[in-house]
């Protein structure tokens, strides 16, 4: 039974009919086989090490030459590209691409005609995708409208963006900045291999814009000089207007670091983005094998968000941990579930694999980890609900024989022996103590005057929330509160009905859904309510941030390709009219 | 194998097994057809791997609800174990340092093997040469030692 998760597997096992036995890689972290060997635990094991070494870090050594505000352009995200293996498509900051084969470590910004349907198809599907997206963002606003806003406090709202940002920061500085600047080492030879081959306006098409271009749009004034400064001479040309020598300083500048490195850097540049970056990326994807192509894909968003220094997103990990919870609270999964049939379920109506909220932890290991403790919490959850049920039901039908036949005229000895046969004295879930208790506990309270008894009831009545007893409730129909109390039999029953009668009459209407809890459990609720509204709030948040990254990087390409153009064309003109000046 | 309910064991099981008795009948499922799948084209050990590998997922899922979840009570536990739902002996080993990723019992018997020593799973991949593809005879285990 070979899931269609599996098909991403490089060599797909046949003939095992249980899917953790087949020797791929995401074996270490599932649930069954989790500890066991059954598999080649190699990928795994890089990734383990690989992330070791990302978390520990290297030293820094190249943080000045490129820092985030020398960095033009990076890697946003790289996609794995199905049936085509070692190929792994790249995309930049501003939205540009290439692909780079993790065996050959090769980058192409050309994408080579065998793997280019791959690549279409991905794009399709992640059209798709956003399109299914916006649907359910469409709907969740829908539904905002219909419920009631909750007013989040200010003072929570700061915190979790402190925690968020915290959280964000130690991620992006230790793995993110060693994928930058490999990355970006990568970029640089590759530009640099562009250059030796092309010309030097060449060289400069695949360095677009500045770093703020993409928001403001594009000032063509600025993109003439830009262009204009195309060698390292460009600084002089551009020397007397202050505006064109900051421009040109912002746009020379990475490119000089980067060059200057890049004769050193090239060869090294390759293999630190194939060890590194790639390894730890695929090693991470290779965790998540199990998952159809929407997993990485996802996954992949998330770095970008990382990627991307969005301060703003109020998104801890314990967030993303407690969505994950209510994902699983939501489908009503079985805490008895096993860890490898919960995520080798496809079924789009019971699979969690589906839903956005089964992304927002990045790694199968974490999720795992998340599902322990769920699991263990819900069964825990599940024991107390099913002790007290079995500890109240026996007493229901025991405290109403007793109403009935007890009587301080017997002890209990010889109360027991009178009824020794009756169901109600050999109920094994209820012990003959707990009985012996309750019996001797009603004798002494029918000592008690009636008035105080008489009052004892209807301070019990009063104690059971309206959801539970109110005008809508019959005397057959009393709540377990009532039945399973002893104050509640302390009256004879034709004394003691038309207490609880009058008791319900006076007592407004059944309430709807939302009056139903007490008060304290109400509050308690309502809180949870919030946390969960304010994490749902997050990730759509982050979805939105995602999907605006991604449409303005679009537009800064378009913009940039747009001038460049137009500004090839000046060139041209220049350097043509500037050749002819000279003759 | 687990006698699963013969007419010996005719008490009905311990509270709580009704939650895992889907899970515990797939696996009997899995088992039957691991015993009768077909020999064709396969290594007459390969055939008794399935076998293994049920045995010892079972047996951790079981393991795994008492120790680490402690989702199932004790009572219904070594219920479990008795009928044969668990291997005890193997459970026995996880709880013993050096063994807690223990593929089976018959890659720590010394006698079987050639070369008079533990199975080659059960070497740290440490110790093996970088690269090295392993796969145990007995149990189609690919290294079960604790430190991998
Ligand atoms: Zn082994
Ligand atoms: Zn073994």
């Amino acid at each position: 039974m070979e899931s269609p998760h599996k098909r991403l597997k490089p060599s797909p096992s046949d003939g095992v009919d249980f899917v953790s036995f087949s020797a791929d890689n995401d074996n270490e972290v599932t649930g069954l086989a989790n500890k066991y060997g059954f598999d080649t635990e190699e990928t795994s094991v890089q990734a383990h090490q690989v992330g070791k070494t990302h978390t520990n870090g290297r030293p820094h050594t190249r943080d000045g030459r490129f820092d985030r505000r020398n960095a033009q352009d990076r890697p946003k995200s790289k996609h794995l590209l199905p049936g085509n293996e070692p190929w792994i498509l790249v995309r930049t900051k501003f939205g540009r691409r290439f692909v780079h084969n993790t065996q050959t470590k090769e980058s192409f910004w050309r994408i080579p005609e065998s793997i280019f349907p791959a690549v279409k198809e991905l794009e399709q599907w992640e059209e798709d995708q956003k399109e299914k997206a916006q649907n359910a963002k469409w709907a969740e606003e829908q539904l905002k409208e219909l419920r009631p806003p909750m007013k989040p406090s200010q003072t929570e709202v700061t915190k979790s963006n402190d925690v968020g940002n915290r959280n964000r920061r130690r991620r992006s500085e230790s793995l993110q900045r060693e994928d930058e600047e490999a990355m970006m080492a990568e970029l640089a030879a590759e530009e640099k291999r562009a250059g030796t081959e092309g010309s030097a306006q060449n060289l400069r098409t695949v360095e677009p814009a500045g770093p703020q271009v993409g928001d403001t749009g594009y000032d063509s004034d600025g993109s003439y000089e830009y262009v204009e400064v195309t060698d390292s001479e460009g600084e002089e040309a551009g020397g007397g207007d202050p505006a064109t020598v900051q421009h040109s300083i912002e746009a020379d500048d990475p490119m000089a670091a980067v060059e200057d490195q890049a004769d050193e850097e090239e060869e090294e540049a390759v293999i630190e983005f194939g060890e590194d970056d790639i390894a730890y990326q695929l090693a991470a994807m290779g965790q998540d094998y199990g998952l159809d192509r929407g997993e990485y894909a996802d996954y992949d968003d998330q770095q970008e968000v990382w990627d991307e220094g969005a301060e703003a997103y109020p998104f801890s990990e314990d967030d993303a941990i407690n969505l994950f919870r209510d994902l699983l609270d939501d489908f009503q999964i079985s805490p008895y579930t096993p860890w490898d049939k919960l995520i080798s379920n496809s079924d789009p109506e019971t699979s969690i694999l589906h839903d956005d909220r089964y992304t927002v932890l990045n790694s199968m290991r974490a999720r795992k980890e998340a599902w322990d403790a769920w699991a263990k919490d819900k069964a825990a959850q599940l024991k107390a609900a099913r002790a007290q049920m079995e500890k109240l039901d026996p007493r229901i039908s025991y405290l109403a024989f007793l109403s009935e036949k007890a009587t301080p005229k017997l002890y209990w000895p010889e109360f027991k022996r009178k009824y020794k046969k009756e169901a109600e004295l050999n109920d094994r879930k209820l012990s003959d103590k707990d009985r012996e208790k309750l019996y001797r506990d009603h004798i002494a309270r029918l000592k008690l005057s009636e008035s105080a008894r008489k009052a004892d009831l209807i301070t019990l009545l009063k104690s059971i929330p309206l959801r539970d007893l109110n005008r809508d409730v019959t005397l057959d129909a009393l709540p377990q509160q009532c039945l399973t109390h002893l104050h509640f039999i302390s009256l004879p029953s034709n004394k003691r009905d038309p207490i609880v009668v009058s008791h319900i009459r006076s007592l407004p209407p059944a309430p709807d859904a939302e009056g139903v809890l007490s008060e304290a459990q109400r509050e308690e609720e309502e809180k949870k309510r919030a946390e969960r509204r304010k994490r749902e709030a997050a990730l759509a948040a982050r979805e939105r941030q995602v999907d605006e990254e991604r449409r303005r990087a679009e537009k800064a390409e378009r913009m940039a390709k747009r001038d460049l153009r137009e500004g090839e064309r000046e060139l041209q003109m220049a350097v043509t009219s500037g050749t002819n000046g000279v003759r | 194998m687990p006698a699963i309910r013969s007419s010996k064991t005719r008490k009905p099981p311990p509270d709580g097994f009704e939650d895992i008795e889907d899970t515990l009948l797939e696996f009997s499922n899995k088992m039957k057809d691991a015993e009768n799948a077909s020999h064709e084209g396969k290594k007459k050990h390969e055939m008794q791997w399935p076998i293994f590998q049920i045995t010892h997922q079972r047996s951790r899922y079981i393991y795994d609800l008492y120790y680490e979840k402690e989702a199932i009570s004790r009572k219904l536990y070594d219920w479990l174990l008795k009928n044969g739902y668990g291997d005890a002996n193997l459970i026995a080993k996880w709880k013993k340092e050096g063994y807690e990723k223990l593929c089976c019992l018959r890659c720590i018997q010394t006698k079987e093997t050639n070369f008079n020593s533990t199975c080659i799973c059960r070497v740290p991949r440490k110790q093996l040469k970088e690269d090295q593809e392993i796969e145990c005879v007995s149990c189609g285990c690919r290294g079960c030692c604790s430190s991998d």
